[in-house]
């Protein structure tokens, strides 16, 4: 059910990146002067799935992770994601507050003031504009949502030069309070992309977390941990300097 | 005979057995006589931009040392292009996009000028990020903003580095099945199968006065 979910949940983010959904922008830059130099952002709690995930994908040309996974294949996955949630836990290893911490740091390095706002979201979608609009008791100039689609370890296939790399999706819109029914930035960040992905910002995979087999993961869980880290604060970092 | 040609045709379609182009490749242009750069940008002969226009090889920019180059303020020469951006009621999006050459990997800066020549936005090195292996900048449009010039970047060009890419792809093959029956009629039916192969590449690039750009602008569809 777990392996449906995220398959429904990286289509939906596979549609709207691609644009075949609705006729919208997959990425909308900001532009600060034009938005009113807002300095006070709004940072809702980043919508994270609750484990990490260890997909085989395969997609097409010019999209991003694939989603088509034999059955005999999501058997192996549920193994493997079972693997790595033992070596998330005996780490004590947090991405969501590891992502959470890196983005703040990074907007507040930007010149922005965070301020956490709690509102409610359904699941791992977006929050709607529309929820946002004409939301002055807020006390913010505007609000940044952000949704991980994924994150966990990937590998192009399962052959021997195709070695198992820290990945991670996710999607970041910053909305107005002004009461404007629109979006001030709108975009998506891959750490480790496949297929050349044009229509997303992406970061190389570090050489350094390379592991050829998912045995090796499992045999060098510091250093698994580590790639997880590393691809959580690039991510982050990444997603909070679209504000710039 | 042709039945057969036709499938073996498809099948090699699907299966990729067709000689492959062969990639470009550009050695790195990392310095270059700087003695033809004019003293300033020449917006006379500025490319048009349009809105909706896709990225194609037709529309994109070769830079080499047959482009025209300026000397910037602080000395270093950079080799440059103009572009002339539309006038448009609404705000539109405009990217500008280098990718490699084979090792060769143009980096850039670009300026926005207006009518009166004065530059009205820098976008830096960290205006750009990656997006799969290419470099871009998304930006919108400004009103008054006539010319964007894209300059090589002299402060970047030399550095070398490694890029990972991975690609998984579903492999396509079809098998054809001919079935004669007891009265000798033989009739035949195509299935197709496919299966994922997958690997990543280690890419070795160095930034570069030379290699692809590409600018395009989009409409906004729904800002939302």
């Amino acid at each position: 059910m777990k392996f449906y979910k995220l398959a429904a949940v990286m289509g939906g983010l596979a549609a709207t990146i691609t644009g075949c959904a609705t006729p919208s922008n997959p990425e909308l830059p900001f532009d600060r002067a034009q938005s009113g130099n807002p300095h006070v952002i709004g940072l809702v709690k980043p919508a994270v799935p609750e484990h990490a995930s260890a997909p085989i994908p395969v997609g097409s040309a010019g999209g991003i992770a694939g989603l088509l996974i034999a059955g005999t294949v999501a058997v192996m996955r549920s193994n493997r994601e079972s693997s790595l949630e033992t070596i998330v836990q005996s780490n004590h290893f947090s991405f969501a507050d590891q992502f959470h911490t890196s983005i703040v740091a990074t907007l507040v390095a930007e010149g922005y003031t965070v301020k956490e706002i709690d509102l409610k979201r359904d699941g791992l979608k977006p929050i709607s504009a529309a929820t946002i609009a004409g939301r002055n008791d807020l006390g913010v100039d505007a609000v940044l949502d952000i949704s991980v689609g994924g994150y966990g370890y990937v590998a192009a296939s399962q052959s021997d030069d195709a070695p198992y790399r820290p990945y991670v999706i996710a999607s970041a819109q910053l909305l107005p309070v002004g009461g404007a029914d629109t979006v001030l930035m709108k975009d998506t960040v891959v750490y480790n992309p496949f297929n050349n992905p044009k229509s997303v910002v992406s970061i190389p995979p570090d050489p350094q977390y390379n592991f050829v087999h998912f045995g090796d993961i499992e045999a060098n869980p510091t250093s698994a941990v580590q790639g997880m880290s590393v691809a959580a604060d690039q991510t982050g970092q990444a997603l909070a300097r679209l504000l710039r | 005979m042709k039945g057969k040609l036709a499938i073996t045709a498809a099948c090699c379609l699907l299966a990729g057995c067709a000689k492959p182009v062969p990639e470009r490749t550009l050695p790195p242009l990392i310095a270059f006589n700087p003695a033809y750069c004019a003293p300033s940008v020449v917006l006379q002969d500025a490319t048009p931009v349009i809105v909706g226009e896709l990225e194609t090889p037709k529309n994109e920019i070769l830079f080499d040392e047959s482009n025209p180059c300026v000397r910037q303020q602080d000395g270093t020469p950079a080799i440059y292009h103009v572009f002339h951006l539309p006038a448009a009621d609404q705000p539109y999006l405009i990217t500008v996009r280098t990718e490699p050459v084979g090792p060769a990997y143009l980096v850039v800066t670009a300026d926005f000028i207006a009518a009166d020549g004065t530059v009205t936005r820098r976008i830096g090195g960290d205006g750009f990020s990656f997006h799969g292996i290419s470099l871009t900048a998304l930006l919108r449009s400004r009103p008054g903003e006539e010319y964007l010039v894209v300059k090589s970047d002299p402060s970047r060009v030399g550095y070398a580095f490694d890029q990972i890419s991975e690609v998984s792809l579903l492999y396509s093959t079809a098998t054809t099945t001919v079935v004669t029956s007891k009265t000798g009629k033989t009739s035949s039916f195509t299935s197709f199968s496919s299966t994922p192969v997958g690997g990543s590449r280690n890419h070795n690039f160095v930034f570069s006065h030379n290699g692809s750009l590409h600018v395009t602008a989009s409409p906004i569809l729904v800002n939302k």
